[in-house]
């Protein structure tokens, strides 16, 4: 995937529907961020998904999808390995059909990295895990 | 929330409502109100419910905290093959939400779990 298509899936999700802003983080590494949020703001949101996954693997615990809805707008939250993708959208229903697309970019992401670092010998052989 | 489990009065004893939710992959559904939890499938199932009404209350809570978003008004996640998470009771007194919620085991369209849920809310 370059730089080119992973922005460009990213920019197709962001306006997909009643969507209006995507994270995807790597750990602490912010790798993308289309939102109406302040950069702080964002930097706090990430910090916070980190100690979300970091109470569940305490627990023995592994969600990979997490909806939280509010009077203000919905939140899909997508865990897969260290990568975060938290797409915020407008119309509650659209749900299923954002993570979809959502879950098939992160899925490709993770596995084009993956390739890549094994290629250069920095990783372990990629593994499909999803 | 769900400080205390309870089980529905009208309930068939021994779990045959949770083995019977379980084989036809069914969502069961509970109640909570006033720190406590209320469901037919036993009180091993409730309180898992109840462990997972907190879980998921305290991460919404302190995700809308980030964005100025307070008022929850749901949350779902899907782990392995099970679908759980909650939705307030709109209709329940604002100060004291009653809150209804769901565990099955599969991996049920998000939408449709939530309209399940509130579909259990009124009945």
């Amino acid at each position: 995937m370059t730089p080119e298509t992973f922005a460009s899936a990213l920019s197709a999700i962001r306006h997909a529907g009643s969507v209006y802003g995507v994270i995807l983080t790597r750990g602490h590494e912010l790798l993308f961020q289309d939102t109406p949020l302040a950069a702080d703001r964002v930097a706090e949101l990430a910090t916070t998904l980190d100690d979300i996954v970091y109470y569940f693997e305490q627990e023995k615990r592994s969600p990979d999808q997490l909806v939280f809805g509010y009077d203000g707008g919905n939140l899909l939250i997508l865990l897969l390995g260290d990568f975060r993708m938290v797409v915020f959208h407008h119309q509650a229903d659209e749900v299923d059909f954002v993570a979809r697309a959502s879950r098939a970019f992160l899925k490709d992401h993770a596995m084009d990295l993956l390739a890549h670092e094994w290629a250069a010998g920095s990783g372990s052989a990629p593994v499909p895990a999803v | 929330m769900a400080g205390s489990i309870e089980m529905d009065a009208s309930a068939p004893p021994v779990n045959e409502a949770l083995a019977e939710a379980l084989k036809s992959r069914q969502p069961r559904f509970f109640r909570a109100s006033r720190g406590s939890a209320k469901g037919r499938t036993g009180p091993e199932d409730t309180g898992r419910f109840a462990e997972n009404l907190m879980i998921l209350q305290e991460c919404a809570l302190l995700v809308g905290e980030k964005l100025g978003m307070s008022a929850v008004a749901h949350a779902v996640y899907y782990e392995g093959d099970e679908t759980g998470g909650f939705s307030f009771d709109p209709n329940s007194n604002p100060q004291n939400p009653d809150v209804a919620g769901a565990i099955v085991n599969r991996r049920m369209p998000m939408r449709d779990f939530l309209q399940s849920v509130r579909d259990f809310i009124n009945s």
